[in-house]
């Protein structure tokens, strides 16, 4: 089956509702701009969802980083072993006891949850639905959320996020509260599904904006509002003051100035580099077509004008061959070459002995 | 297989028949002096009957528009003299038996004159032209015998120019064609294009014929690398190239896998010392770009830096590979001596060479002088000697004592050839003790010897003594073909009166002499011919002390450090993007670039993770194209490059430089034979290039199939 159409004239919950009501398995795809997502149905309940960059995969990659604490070294070959296979990526995590089924489910159920409930604030885009038969590959089979628990989240949300915008912009800066206490939880035993403001809090170190940690954590956009407003609430964390906020930006911008000069730098060492090469093109052509002449003819002259006149006398044996029968048989003088090739007697090869040619090529 | 292997034996031998037969033959000028006499006066006659020499090859056209009044005047006013050209003209202008009479004049007035060979020459191609091939054939018996008299038993010029002319007549004549061909062989018998140019007559529309002469050619090519030495140095000598230019080819192929492989990882020493601060691509580009940039300058000493600079990141098998062709290189300087010292013999100027055209020739004064000079150049040279004392008994002014035939015998008291000559000169000088004395000396040494036994014959013939029939029936016996060759030639051409240089067998120069007494003779003139061969500017061992040295000194590094890894592993890889790293550029586990995109990423794990794929994505797909690349270059380098198995393409890069090296042997290849009647093996080289042809489709498939494999497991992955 395929459905499609625009998001102005069919919101994105009633196509939800009649994905459900069809009992259907497919692939929902969605498009606004340059903005690109997706959504997973299996028999008319969401098992997965990707938007954009933010994809189960990463953000576990994340997640096993972060809070679990293992190593980039320790993931990658599995996560290279089952690019584009989800479900078995979520089986060999769980075989290889660095997650438990219950945790992933935790996790995956959120992430889910969390990316179509954001997808529901879109008011405009295309969509297009492709029913296919396995969606093994792009869900990891441990998910099962109706769309009406969805829907009903995502308005819920809609209403929250609007509000948490207002005070909470990307470029804001946050640091712990002088007087609050550190999180005392280690990172190993934080549960992000309960409580994420743990997670999140333990990142605010007061010199990252909201955007960075968005992009480098294990969460979706919208759990990071909402922990950094139960924050803000709980008076855990305080937003930079302007001035510091500022300050922090001077930092950044000068940071940033730096690197431009070391890419400068870079640039112009790159360019010397290129350079240096040059000259040492030039330097060893320069050799070969001038100096090293110089060095066989002035060591060994006597011997190429040898070598020369032998050459002469092969190519001089041939000529006077066919300059004779050119006399005998055609008349005229016979005396050109070129004349001799024309008639045929002779060929280029009579007239250029390859002889040398082969020494010299052994030669070098 | 057996039959497929009979094959494949046939194939080489043709294939190293046709490289052999061209380079065996002779350059002679042997007759030109009096031909380009014969073409003077040819022409001064031409000139007094107002008749132009552009008009010679339409002589007969030209008579029937202008040989009227005036024409038939100044042909009769040129008839004082009794010069062959008047009666050839005489006889194209006439017809039937008055031209037959004219034309026989003609071979008889040409047979008289001073310039007979010239003359004789000019007038048979005339007959050629004409199609009176019975007067061709007498103008021809004619020169044969002032060869033969003239002690020669060969004219490679006349053979030549019969080849070209036949050349020339293939399409308007081809009988005339075929005549050509076969009356060249009677002027050079150590030859086998005739056979070659005869079945190419009417090719391709006709192509029997030249199945037909196939077989022919093969035995007749056959038979002159049995019997010439010229041939079998020949032989050896291009043997010996095409092998070491395969080794080398190989050599150069290993390294040029090597090169793609390693040296981008190779030249970071020489990037963290010259270029630093620069992005780490311009950095590697940039060290790669000045160690290629030494091939322009020479071939091996780049080679030696690529091998000092990649070794140490091989594993231990791809080692021991570079080690063989760093040996290969080592020696390779020498190749000149070897060459040279293969070679030296079949040069132009070479005492063998001059030695065998002064014995097939007859004397001239230019052959003298080649002698000459010679011996000037070679004071102790036997050969050299000799070939002056050939020379000298068969000049005509026998009484002229020469003291070389006599340092000849103080070089090599028992030589055979100068024995020989020394009683043939005797004979000449009618020393009979002389002849006895020299010819019973070779019959000492080689009681076998047929020529001594009939020249000896003559000195009792001579002598009046009654032996000397028995002793030419013993040689007769002894060589049946010899004697009787020698003995029907005198018949045919001279009757009862035999030229006295005719009247004794002339000795030939033998493989077994050559290999026995030439080859091996002054081993240090090899110092003296190779002084001009430089290598990269050096003497070729002074070059092989500097390689053996590099070579000592590679060993060293190989054995001390480079052979146990963990010595040689100051390097390591960017874990994201595998480019190399050491200490000294870089403190962490990542390059810059990676670590500036870290940051850029907010050390994002995940980011690092794609970037990672996207690397190694690349990574596999540049190593594809290269492999693909390599392997189409050079068949059996794309394996090599991968480096699972070592063994089977390294065989597989043998043969193709083996078929590199055949390409190369064929594109110089050179010969002192006129072009046009020999087979050019540069039409081999489309052939064997299209064993890359069949590398490419293989690549493709190869490639089409990793391509295909990668789409599947894409597919599924979406």
């Amino acid at each position: 089956m395929v459905l499609n159409g625009t998001l102005k004239e069919f919101i994105l919950a009633d196509v939800f509702n009649l994905l459900t009501q069809q009992r259907i398995t497919g692939r929902l795809d969605l498009e606004s701009g340059r903005r690109e997502a997706l959504i997973v149905f299996k028999e008319g309940a969401i098992v997965g969802g990707e938007d954009g960059d933010d994809s189960l995969t990463g953000k576990l990659f994340n997640y096993l980083i972060d809070i679990k604490r293992k190593t980039p070294e320790q993931l990658s070959p599995i996560f290279n072993a089952h690019t584009g296979d989800l479900s078995a990526l979520s089986a060999a995590l769980i075989e290889r006891n660095l997650l438990t089924a219950s945790e992933l489910k935790g996790f995956a159920g959120s992430f889910v949850e969390d990316i179509c409930c954001s997808l529901l604030t879109w008011n405009e885009g295309t969509y297009k639905f492709n029913s296919v038969g396995s969606v093994s590959a792009i869900a990891c089979g441990v998910v099962t959320i109706s769309a009406e628990n969805i829907i009903m989240e995502g308005m819920r949300r809609v209403d929250e996020w609007a509000r948490m915008r207002d005070y909470i912009t990307e470029d804001m800066v946050f640091a712990q509260a002088p007087n609050s206490a550190g999180s005392e939880i280690p990172p190993s035993e934080i549960d992000i599904a309960t409580a994420p403001e743990e997670y999140i809090f333990g990142l605010l170190d007061g010199s990252r904006t909201v955007k960075s940690i968005k992009k480098s954590c294990c969460l979706c956009e919208y759990k990071v509002y909402e922990s950094i407003n139960f924050l803000l609430q709980a008076q855990r964390i305080t937003a930079m003051q302007q001035h510091y906020s500022e300050s922090i930006k001077a930092a950044l911008a000068r940071k940033e100035a730096e690197v431009a000069s070391v890419l400068r730098a870079t640039f112009l060492n790159s360019l010397a580099a290129a350079a240096v090469a040059a000259v040492f093109v030039a330097f060893f052509v320069f050799f070969r077509i001038f100096l090293l002449p110089k060095l066989d003819a002035g060591t060994y002259d006597r011997d190429v004008v040898e070598q020369r006149r032998l050459k002469e006398t092969s190519e001089s044996d041939a000529v006077r061959g066919a300059s004779l029968l050119y006399k005998a048989v055609i008349g005229g003088q016979g005396d050109d070459p070129k004349e001799l090739k024309k008639a045929g007697f002779l060929t280029d090869r009579d007239l250029y002995g390859r002889a040398d040619i082969y020494g010299r090529i052994s030669a070098r | 297989m057996i039959r497929g292997t009979r094959v494949f034996g046939w194939l080489a031998a043709v294939a190293a028949l046709v490289c052999v037969a061209p380079t065996a033959v002779r350059a002679s000028q042997f007759l030109s002096v009096e031909i380009e006499d014969a073409l003077v006066q040819r022409d001064e006659f031409l000139e007094r009957l107002e008749l132009s020499t552009e008009a010679l090859p339409v002589l007969e056209q030209w008579l029937e528009n202008n040989g009227d009044g005036d024409f038939r005047k100044r042909l009769d006013a040129a008839r004082k003299g009794g010069s062959p050209w008047y009666r050839y003209i005489s006889g194209v202008a006439s017809d039937g038996d008055l031209r037959d009479r004219f034309f026989g004049e003609a071979v008889q007035a040409a047979q008289a004159a001073v310039t007979a060979p010239g003359t004789l020459w000019l007038l048979a191609l005339e007959f050629i032209r004409g199609g009176h091939t019975g007067f061709a054939d007498e103008c021809f018996d004619a020169i044969e015998a002032y060869i033969l008299a003239v002690g020669g038993s060969s004219a490679p010029l006349l053979s030549q120019q019969l080849l070209i002319f036949g050349n020339k007549l293939t399409k308007s004549d081809p009988t005339a064609a075929e005549y050509c061909y076969a009356a060249s062989r009677r002027f050079d018998k150590n030859q086998c294009w005739w056979l070659y140019k005869k079945g190419t007559i009417g090719f391709p529309d006709k192509i029997d014929n030249m199945i037909a002469a196939i077989p022919d050619f093969i035995a007749e090519a056959s038979n002159l690398l049995t019997t010439s030495w010229r041939a079998q140095v020949t032989f050896l000598c291009w043997t010996y190239r095409f092998l070491a230019a395969t080794i080398f080819i190989f050599a150069c192929a290993i390294f040029a896998v090597f090169t793609v492989k390693y040296l981008p990882q190779g030249v970071h020493p020489i990037a963290d010392t010259l270029l630093g601060g620069a992005s780490p691509r311009a950095r590697t580009t940039a060290s790669v770009v000045i160690v290629l940039a030494t091939l322009i300058a020479a071939v091996v000493p780049a080679l030696w830096i690529i091998a000092f600079l990649t070794c140490r990141f091989m594993n231990a098998k791809e080692k021991k590979l570079l080690l063989f062709a760093c040996a290969i290189l080592t020696v390779s300087p020498l190749n000149f001596l070897v060459d040279g010292f293969l070679s030296r013999n079949i040069r132009r100027d070479s005492p063998a060479v001059l030695l065998d055209r002064s014995i097939r020739e007859g004397y001239s004064k230019g052959l003298y002088d080649l002698a000459r000079t010679n011996l000037s150049k070679r004071p102790d040279n036997r050969a050299a000697e000799l070939t002056l004392a050939v020379c000298v008994t068969k000049s005509e002014n026998y009484g002229a004592k020469s003291d070389a035939i006599d340092k000849a015998l103080y070089l090599a008291p028992d030589d055979p050839l100068a024995l020989l000559y020394a009683g043939n000169h005797a004979f000449l000088t009618d020393d009979i003790d002389g002849m006895k004395q020299y010819y019973g000396a070779v019959l000492k040494n080689n009681p076998r010897s047929a020529e001594a036994k009939f020249n000896l014959a003559q000195a009792y013939a001579d002598d009046g003594g009654f032996t000397a029939p028995d002793m030419i029936s013993e040689a007769a016996n002894i060589d049946a073909g010899l004697v009787g060759g020698h003995m029907r030639a005198n018949a045919r051409y001279f009757q009862d009166d035999v030229p006295p240089l005719r009247r004794i067998i002339q000795p030939t120069l033998t493989p077994l002499y050559f290999w026995s007494r030439i080859f091996i003779a002054d081993p240090l003139e090899l110092l003296q011919l190779n002084n001009g061969k430089t290598y990269f500017g050096l003497n070729p061992l002074v070059a092989f002390g500097a390689s053996a040295v590099l070579m000592l000194v590679f060993i060293c590094l190989y054995s001390t450090v480079w052979k146990q890894e963990s010595k040689a592993k100051k390097y390591f890889t960017c874990r994201i993007c595998g480019r190399l790293l050491c200490r000294r550029c870089r403190k962490g586990t990542i390059c810059s670039v990676c670590y500036k995109k870290s940051i850029d990423s907010h050390n994002d794990a995940a980011t690092m993770y794609n970037l990672q794929r996207v690397c190694q994505d690349k990574a596999i797909l540049r190593k594809d194209f290269t492999r693909f690349f390599l392997g189409i270059a050079i068949p059996g380098a794309g394996a090599l490059y991968k480096g699972e198995t070592l063994f089977k393409p390294a065989v597989t890069i043998l043969i193709t430089s083996a078929v590199f090296a055949a390409c190369y042997c064929a594109i110089t290849f050179h010969t002192y034979y006129p072009s046009v009647a020999v087979i050019d093996p540069i039409y081999c080289v489309p052939v064997l290039l299209s064993y890359n042809v069949l590398a490419f489709f293989k690549q493709c498939f190869v490639l089409a199939a990793t391509m295909k494999n990668r789409a599947k497991m894409s597919i599924k992955a979406k």
